[in-house]
């Protein structure tokens, strides 16, 4: 690119005052203040560099947004691997809530079934009792016995 | 043996069958009743059983319901970090795209080129 398209290109640079170089450069020797071309090349140089500074600038906060997006990424990945994890867990908890309240249904069930079972017992139980204090004979019921024994022995 | 005596002797032994059977038969439903217990009993320790079965399957259940729970909050916890993480690193975000935009609105930074070659460095590209 020749000096005078840029010249064209950054007249609106032109006209703002250049800013000084570093004498490393070796753009601002004693000789080049002499020659008008040397000198706006100097002055070309120097808006090129404060251009390219700032465009250094902003890549660098590019890079630094671009890497805490990154990792702001990954975080929110992580996160929902975490959602995802806790969701299944909640799933398989509704599942295992139904399921324990399924098997208490069940056992109560099961447990009045057994006390119905138990009421049984108790009851054929008194039913024996029952029988069996019909079948023993009272004292009195032995006297009255022995008493008609006698009767019958003397009328024989 | 005269016919008087042959009655009293016929009563006597339909008395003693009587009583005979009648014990017999006493006998037997007693026999009866103890069964009925004696099933009834079974009934009953089965029906015991089945319920104390479904009793433990209920508690390992629950005993599962609380290891989830468990994870559940240790999730929750991990999600709160996360949180507090993500709101650090959404500052982070703010403050780098702040820094973006300030960068993009300056059209020229004075440097030298050296301080410019140093930095295009940084960036990975070297002057020269």
């Amino acid at each position: 690119m020749g000096n005078g398209e840029l010249k064209i290109e950054n007249g609106e640079l032109q006209r703002r005052k250049p800013k000084p170089l570093d004498d490393s450069a070796g753009l601002s020797d004693g000789r080049a203040r002499d020659e008008p071309a040397n000198s706006q090349f100097s002055i070309l140089n120097s808006q090129l560099a404060s251009a390219c500074n700032a465009a250094a600038d902003e890549l660098t906060a590019s890079r630094a947004l671009i890497d805490a997006l990154e990792r702001d990424n990954a975080a929110l990945k992580q996160g929902l691997e975490v959602e995802k994890q806790t969701t299944q867990l909640l799933t398989e908890l509704d599942q295992t809530r139904k399921s324990e309240s399924e098997s208490l249904h069940s056992a109560i069930t099961a447990k009045n079934e057994a006390l119905a079972a138990k009421d049984s017992v108790i009851a054929t139980q008194d039913k024996l009792i029952e029988a069996l204090k019909r079948k023993k004979s009272s004292p009195w019921k032995r006297v009255g016995d022995v008493l008609i024994g006698i009767g019958l022995g003397t009328l024989l | 043996m005269n016919i008087r005596t042959q009655i009293y002797i016929a009563a006597a032994a339909i008395i003693a069958t009587v009583c005979i059977i009648g014990t017999l038969w006493s006998k037997h439903k007693i026999a009866d009743l103890e069964r009925d217990v004696e099933n009834a009993k079974t009934l009953a320790a089965e029906k015991q059983n089945t319920a104390d079965e479904r009793e433990k399957v209920a508690g390992e259940y629950k005993a599962k319901n609380e290891y989830l729970e468990q994870q559940i909050d240790t999730l929750r916890a991990v999600a709160q970090k996360q949180d507090e993480e993500l709101q650090k690193l959404s500052a982070n975000v703010d403050s780098a795209r702040a820094d973006v935009s300030r960068t993009r609105n300056i059209r020229s930074a004075a440097a030298t080129l050296t301080e410019l070659c140093a930095k295009l460095a940084d960036l990975g590209h070297e002057c020269g």
